[in-house]
């Protein structure tokens, strides 16, 4: 008995270890990434309902563990999404990298905002090398070596 | 740090020109589109010149497999009801590459618009070079033609692509209505969230 209530503790306590999430309004963002500071920034923009944003999130968290003790962040931006639908997949997969949750509703306000030429599609992923005052942006599914490459080399 | 700098935004540079192929500039509103000849899911092939009495056209890229997509099927199915009438019907594009995404395959975009009673023909873009041509990068994305094809309006269908209870601006329709009435197109282009085109391996 004694057993099990330890198996049901550990089963239950498991959402609990998942990463508390950063609930923003777009100007947060627009703020983060204008940083002028030392740090490389990479903000990945997904949601849950987004097929290949599901395939390619659990590969960036990857990289970006991977890049721990660098000056390096990544954020995982869900915008379009339900915030129970984000915590649960955040849990599920074992997120660690930092994951914002975007509470906007007025998509042809904040699209805009985040790259002009941006249309909605996702993903996308925008890159801000330290000092630089633009973000290169990305449009679509990147591949593991794409994203792995572009931080590589970048650090070598 | 500097080294970093560089090689990085060397690096993007190197991205940003192996994406440019997919990433190119397309129509813009005021640009004169060019027609096409794409199957439809009865067979044939078909272009815009084909339909009858057109006073423009309302060209949507869509697919199966996008939940956005899927969202709006409903409204779109709406629109060439009340819009084909009034010579402004819909032509609806899959432009996604099929083998990465079976779902939109051409067997099942038949089923879909069966199973749905799509009353526009639902086209398959195989070579993704019209979708290209028009510069469209997600589904749902429409692009609004005027009879001489050119763009009107290019968007979304309105401001609520998920719930279609929370709609407060329905930009196409407004769009459409213009036109219709001889006027202006108040609001040319507007943004929403959709899901990416999906690009065959080049």
């Amino acid at each position: 008995m004694k057993k099990l209530i330890f198996v049901v503790w550990l089963f239950l306590s498991v959402p609990a270890l998942s990463q508390d999430i950063t609930t923003v309004k777009i100007e947060q963002v627009l703020n983060e990434m204008d940083k002028k500071d030392d740090t490389t920034r990479v903000l990945n923009l997904w949601a849950t309902w987004c097929a290949p944003c599901v395939k390619e999130l659990p590969y960036f968290d990857a990289v970006s563990q991977a890049n721990q003790g660098k000056k390096f962040k990544m954020i995982l931006l869900a915008v379009e999404d339900e915030i129970a639908k984000v915590k649960r997949f955040v849990g599920l997969k074992n997120i660690q990298t930092e994951v914002w949750y975007l509470d906007e509703t007025d998509a042809n306000m904040w699209i805009p905002k985040i790259d002009p030429n941006w249309q909605g599609e996702l993903p996308v992923t925008l890159f801000r090398s330290a000092g630089a005052s633009e973000n290169t942006f990305h449009s679509g599914q990147m591949t593991r070596e794409e994203l792995e490459n572009t931080i590589k080399q970048s650090l070598n | 740090m500097k080294k970093f700098g560089f090689l990085f935004t060397a690096a993007l540079a190197l991205l940003l020109f192996v994406n440019a192929g997919v990433d190119g500039p397309g129509y813009k509103v005021g640009d004169t589109a060019q027609d096409f000849e794409l199957k439809n899911i009865d067979g044939s092939m078909m272009s815009l010149s084909d339909i009858q009495d057109a006073q423009g056209y309302i060209v949507i890229f869509t697919c199966n497999h996008c939940p956005y997509a899927v969202a709006s099927e409903d409204r779109i199915i709406a629109l060439d009801k009340k819009y084909k009438k009034k010579g402004f019907p819909v032509v609806a594009i899959q432009p996604n590459d099929t083998q990465a995404y079976p779902t939109d395959s051409f067997e099942n975009m038949k089923k879909r618009a069966k199973d749905k009673g799509f009353t526009f023909p639902y086209l398959i873009d195989e070579t993704q070079e019209v979708t290209k041509s028009y510069g469209a990068t997600k589904t749902p994305h429409v692009y609004l033609l005027d009879k001489n094809r050119k763009v009107q309006y290019i968007g979304a269908i309105d401001n609520s692509v998920k719930d279609p209870k929370a709609v407060t601006e329905t930009f196409l329709a407004d769009a459409i209505d213009a036109l219709i009435a001889g006027k202006d197109v108040a609001v040319k282009e507007t943004k929403a969230v959709g899901c990416s085109i999906k690009w065959k391996e080049q």
